[in-house]
């Protein structure tokens, strides 16, 4: 407890005023960003139609504008948080945004648009949670809220079906899938209730015979929780998103309990459970009999082809032959501006532009982890390790899947696949991580302020203990 | 509860859960993702360094573009190698759409030049009929001015190209059309039957005819051109193409000259009825190999209709006129006198008389033994001839004499009735072993298989299948005395016709009737030989046959016999014919006219059957037209069908009206020689084919 009260009372207790080094940082990252962005989207231009786009100035304004006003937001509401987390969001978006621009010019239009909402949401999300801890008061809340989501495209007229899942949601002209907000939600939800119940969880309680067992009561609402997100997903036929809340729910308990026998258990569901799905929806079956044995003009054998013709250093941003229709090319890879993008990168840009994804989604991975290590309560960290979870298995998956790594599933890639409900959670997502990162580094920038005894005036100096 | 609790706290004093535990376990998965990253890059590695070769084959396919080289189809010859069906290269004009969409100009210029508005071009542009990958065809079959001056300011017209692309000629213009056949887009019925040939949506097909019997033949292999192009689908360069094989020529043993002569005279004598008649058909044929010289169905039209697609205005009219049908072998006709060569190989045969057997043909024929006036009991008259007075076969034959034969009819009835002679179909038995009511096998698709001769069993049958159509299953005398000289139910086609008598005039021999002579390929070898083929054999002991042939060279030659005027002046004398005239009443107001006669007796090389519905007496309409092509015959001996590649397109004859012999198709190179004299018998079939 004196921990904990040590590190709540220099932030609520006092407003230091401070110089801001991770914004300095943030803002350069962001410029880099911003230019890496507009270099390309002049290369995919003079690729496709050999002109230097026209509105390069107002492209520019939007890249630096919406930039710009996330980066204020931080500096306003979460000064002190990790600064990488959101120039790497943006610069991911960013090239999205050129490649969907390169393959068609609609979709492109549609991402803007979706991209000025995503930033206008992480204000939001920075402005209105400002501290972690209330996160954790609307558990059952947030529940319920993932519970609507995830139901709501099962519902008759609102519901809507793509490419065999059932997972969007249509209202006039706004569709989006429900499931890309419902997993932040049950990843607080999980956070939540793990924390709370980690003894039960982790400390054997229970005597049969001269053993003592975990008591496995506080496991039930927690897997009642599971399986009906998994029902659900399987009535969905979305096996990418029933994977990704799995992997979520598996990596959390581990985290908070530190059971191994837990991942046993998981795994021996999972076996279990991916027998059962490969019997039960014909999704599952089709998509790893593709995987074993793709058919020879499918979109997976496109992907690879892609992938393969853009060899180190790629076609070049416009040249690529499977990437968009155009009188002497092949058939495009089907679904390339969403769950193939990375297919259209691997083509255009090689194996550096690929390579520079990946790491991108590893710096971005680290900086979750960094947040969860640095959070300043349990809740706080189990929130940032679970979103960091979603954000790097999310990535995983859909690029696993491309290169046939594991079978195709059929979720976004963060940041870089058209999709609005995508873009807006995922920059929900990034602005609770900067919320639980600006709270863990506040307290280590206080600790150190402490430490070195540049301590206002008015406030007594106040023990701390060591993290 | 008690213990248990104890527990609780015993555990939690000896392990708190400890923060730094858990950033361990952060570490842990921190290595994990990590780890997954790292296999994620090693395979992205393999996929896009180190395997990128094999790859790369395939994505060379992406950038190397196969266009595909139709082959040329086969052509088709008559049998001196003149062509009949030929190929015709056209060159069409295609734009692409991304040209157009960089260039809007290039739209404007191309309509300039080819004298079509920019509006038409865009909707061609805009039409999602075309492939979204390949080029828009502008201008199909263009004029070589245009392509030339499009391939000399190719700046001009970015995103324009020449495609070559091969039509269909017929040098022959509208005759035999229905034999000849015509080539469309192959059907998705056809697709799915021809699944293993490689065939693909827009190929060309054989639709009909000979194109479509030897579709197999005539088709070829398509050929790929690799073509590499550049990102903006210029093309750089050729890495090399597989010529395409073109398909095997057709070789037939049609007489392009017989052909024309015969269609032009059946067509000519149809007009002249002035609609009284709408069809008819002629079959010309090789008695001693079944080859068939020339075979023409009218009425007819103009093959280039079906070119490039039909228009709705042509398909309506050749529906309505029924041009589509080949009335040698779809078309159904009552064989009238013709059918008394059945007859009379059956009484003969059987012993029912001898050739010395007379009867008193007094022009009018009453059943013997009905009452007078009881039902059924007609008196029976001649339907064309003169009274005969007491005549043996022969002169029955000639004269053609009804009352003879009706007398054959009731007598073979009686017989059986009586005292079980001859079975119950004896005529049925002559006519099935000459091939009536029986499929000829001709290498023609669609031959009708409704060719039927009238029987007790066939009567019967019919009516217990369908007793509305067919009130009356039995059989009676009268159904005997019509069968005999061919009224009644019997349906016949004219190739049947002409098979039969030909069956007849070779001395017994049945052949499948076969209008191709082989295939020959590109380079000039003959790919395959078709022989004649042995459908069956009738006996004829020689005192029977001839008296049944003096009765058939009477029909001709003897001042009495039918057709004697229709071959007036004919050379009778160098070229003696046989030949046997019908006129079989129908439920048309005019009776259809048949003629079939051969040449020269006793070994003939050639019989021509015709048959004029609606023409009225078979000495009338038939007889002159056949006698047209016995003309054609004598000034154009035929020489064995030469199987070797294409010459030269066939040279159309001038209309009829000017003169019915005049040289038609003498561009041939090879000398035509006077038919000798086959013999009969084994050697027969290879001197009929001498050539092969």
């Amino acid at each position: 407890m004196p921990r904990l009260l040590s590190r709540l009372a220099p932030t609520e207790g006092m407003r230091v005023r401070r110089s801001k080094p991770k914004r300095r940082t943030e803002l350069g990252l962001l410029l880099f960003g911003s230019f890496i962005v507009l270099a390309t989207y002049v290369l995919a231009s003079v690729g496709t139609t050999s002109k230097i786009p026209a509105n390069l100035g107002p492209f520019l304004g939007v890249v630096l504008g919406l930039g710009l006003a996330a980066h204020i937001a931080n500096r306003i509401y979460a000064p002190d948080a990790n600064a990488v987390l959101l120039p790497i969001a943006t610069l991911l978006n960013g090239l999205g945004y050129v490649m969907l621009a390169r393959i068609a010019q609609h979709w492109a239009q549609a991402q803007a648009g979706w991209t000025a909402v995503g930033v206008g949401a992480y204000i939001l999300t920075l402005a209105f949670v400002r501290r972690s801890r209330d996160l954790d008061r609307y558990r059952y809340l947030l529940l319920l809220v993932a519970v609507i989501l995830m139901l709501s495209p099962l519902i008759p007229h609102l519901g809507q079906k793509h490419h065999g899942a059932r997972l969007w949601i249509g209202f006039g002209p706004v569709n989006g899938q429900p499931i890309e907000l419902a997993k932040l939600a049950l990843c607080i939800f999980f956070a939540s209730y793990f924390v709370e119940k980690r003894e039960l969880l982790s400390v054997p309680t229970l005597r049969i015979g001269n053993r003592l067992m975990l008591d496995p009561r506080p496991l039930v609402p927690i897997f009642v929780a599971w399986a009906f997100t998994m029902l659900v997903l399987g009535g969905e036929d979305d096996i990418g998103f029933a994977l990704l809340i799995f992997v979520l729910f598996m990596a959390m308990l581990w985290l908070t309990s530190g059971r191994w026998n837990y991942l046993a258990l998981g795994l021996v569901l999972f076996i279990a459970g991916a027998f059962a799905a490969d019997r039960l929806f014909p999704q599952v079956n089709v998509r790893v009999s593709e995987w074993l044995h793709p058919v020879a003009t499918g979109q997976i054998n496109l992907g690879l082809y892609g992938m393969g013709s853009g060899g180190l250093l790629g076609t070049g941003l416009g040249f690529g032959r499977i990437v968009a229709a155009c009188a002497t090319c092949s058939n495009p890879i089907p679904e390339v501006q969403s769950d193939y993008i990375f297919a259209a990168f691997g083509t255009e840009m090689g194996l550096l532009g690929t390579t520079a994804i990946v790491f991108a989604f590893v710096l971005l991975v680290g900086a979750g982890l960094r947040t969860a290590q640095a959070a300043r309560s349990e809740f706080a960290q189990m929130v940032a390790a679970g979103l960091t979870v979603i954000i790097g298995f999310q990535a995983l998956f859909i690029m696993a899947g491309i290169v046939r790594l594991l079978p195709l599933t059929g979720i976004t890639l963060p940041f870089m696949a058209y999709g609005g409900s995508s873009l807006v959670a995922n920059y929900v997502l990034i602005a609770l991580l900067m919320r639980i990162s600006d709270e863990g580094e506040r307290a280590i920038v206080v600790d150190q302020a402490t430490a070195q005894r540049v301590v206002p005036p008015n406030v007594a100096p106040v023990p701390v203990a060591s993290r | 509860m008690r213990p248990r609790r104890s527990v609780v706290d015993r555990v939690m004093t000896v392990s708190e859960p400890s923060a730094p535990r858990t950033v361990i376990r952060l570490r842990v998965l921190g290595v994990v993702v990590a780890a997954l990253f790292s296999l994620m890059f090693i395979r992205l590695w393999y996929l896009q360094v180190l395997d990128t070769s094999a790859y790369s084959k395939t994505v060379t396919a992406n950038q190397v573009r196969p266009v595909e080289v139709p082959a040329p189809r086969g052509l088709i010859t008559d049998r001196n190698s003149n062509i009949i069906v030929g190929d015709q290269v056209t060159q069409d004009i295609t734009l692409s759409r991304v040209a157009a969409q960089e260039h809007p100009a290039v739209v404007g210029q191309l309509a300039a030049l080819l004298g079509m508005s920019s509006a038409q071009i865009e909707a061609d542009l805009a039409n999602v009929q075309y492939s979204l990958y390949k080029p828009v065809p502008i201008v199909e079959n263009a004029p070589l001015s245009d392509v030339l001056y499009i391939g000399e300011h190719a700046s001009m017209f970015p995103g324009v190209s020449t495609v070559a692309d091969t039509n269909r000629t017929y040098p022959l213009g509208q005759t035999g059309v229905q034999m000849l056949g015509y080539v469309g887009q192959i059907s998705s019925q056809q697709l799915q039957a021809h699944k293993s040939a490689g065939y693909q949506l827009g190929d060309l097909f054989g639709q009909s005819g000979l194109e479509n019997q030897y579709q197999a033949a005539l088709r070829g292999s398509p050929g790929v051109d690799r073509v590499e192009v550049d990102a903006h689908g210029q093309v750089v360069g050729s890495l090399g193409e597989t010529p395409p094989t073109s398909g095997d020529d057709l070789v037939t043993n049609i007489d392009s000259g017989l052909e024309q002569t015969l269609q032009q005279a059946l067509d000519a004598e149809i007009a002249s009825l002035k609609g009284k008649s709408t069809e008819g058909a002629a079959v010309a044929l090789d008695p001693q190999t079944g080859a068939v010289l020339a075979l023409v169905s009218s009425p007819t039209y103009d093959p280039t209709w079906w070119t490039n697609g039909i228009s709705t205005v042509h398909y309506h009219q050749i529906q309505a006129t029924g041009a589509q049908n080949n009335n040698a072998i779809q078309g159904l006709y009552t064989p009238g006198s013709t059918f008394k060569l059945a007859t009379a190989t059956a009484a003969l045969q059987t012993g029912l008389i001898s050739p010395s057997f007379t009867y008193n043909d007094t022009g009018a024929y009453t059943v013997p033994g009905c009452k007078t006036g009881g039902a059924g009991c007609v008196t029976y008259h001649d339907n064309e001839g003169e009274v005969g007075g007491r005549i043996n076969v022969s002169q029955a034959l000639t004269v053609s004499s009804d009352i003879f034969f009706y007398n054959l009819g009731v007598s073979f009835w009686n017989d059986y009735k009586a005292n079980g002679r001859y079975g119950e179909a004896p005529i049925q038995n002559a006519a099935a072993q000459l091939g009536y009511g029986d499929v000829t096998g001709i290498d023609l698709p669609n031959e009708t298989h409704l060719a039927r001769v009238d029987s007790p069993t066939v009567v019967q049958r019919e009516h217990t299948q369908d007793p509305k159509d067919y009130p009356n299953g039995q059989w009676f005398t009268g159904n005997n005395l019509e069968l005999a000289f061919g009224q009644g139910g019997t349906v016949i086609t004219p190739l049947e016709q002409a098979v039969a008598y030909a069956t007849f005039a070779n001395g017994g021999t049945r052949y499948v009737p076969q209008i191709a002579a082989g295939t020959v390929n590109a380079q000039g070898k003959v790919v395959r030989t078709i022989v004649p083929k042995v459908a069956g054999h009738v006996t004829f002991s020689p005192a029977n046959h001839q008296a049944m042939l003096q009765g058939f060279e009477g029909v001709i030659q003897n001042s009495k016999g039918t057709a004697a005027s229709a071959f007036a002046g004919f050379p009778l004398s160098s070229f003696p014919l046989a030949g046997k005239t019908g006129t079989a009443t129908t439920n048309e107001q005019q009776p259809n006219s048949w003629f079939v006669g051969w040449g020269p007796v006793p070994n003939p090389s050639y019989l021509i059957a015709v048959v004029v519905q609606g023409g009225g007496f078979g000495s009338q309409a038939a007889a002159p037209v056949a006698r047209q092509g016995f003309d054609y015959l004598v000034a154009h001996p035929e020489s064995p069908t030469h199987l070797g590649p294409a010459t030269t397109p066939v040279v159309p004859l001038p209309p009829p009206t000017t003169t019915t012999t005049s040289p038609g198709s003498t561009t041939t190179t090879t000398p035509k020689t006077t038919a000798k004299p086959r013999a009969l018998a084994a050697t027969r079939r290879r001197a009929g084919r001498g050539g092969l």
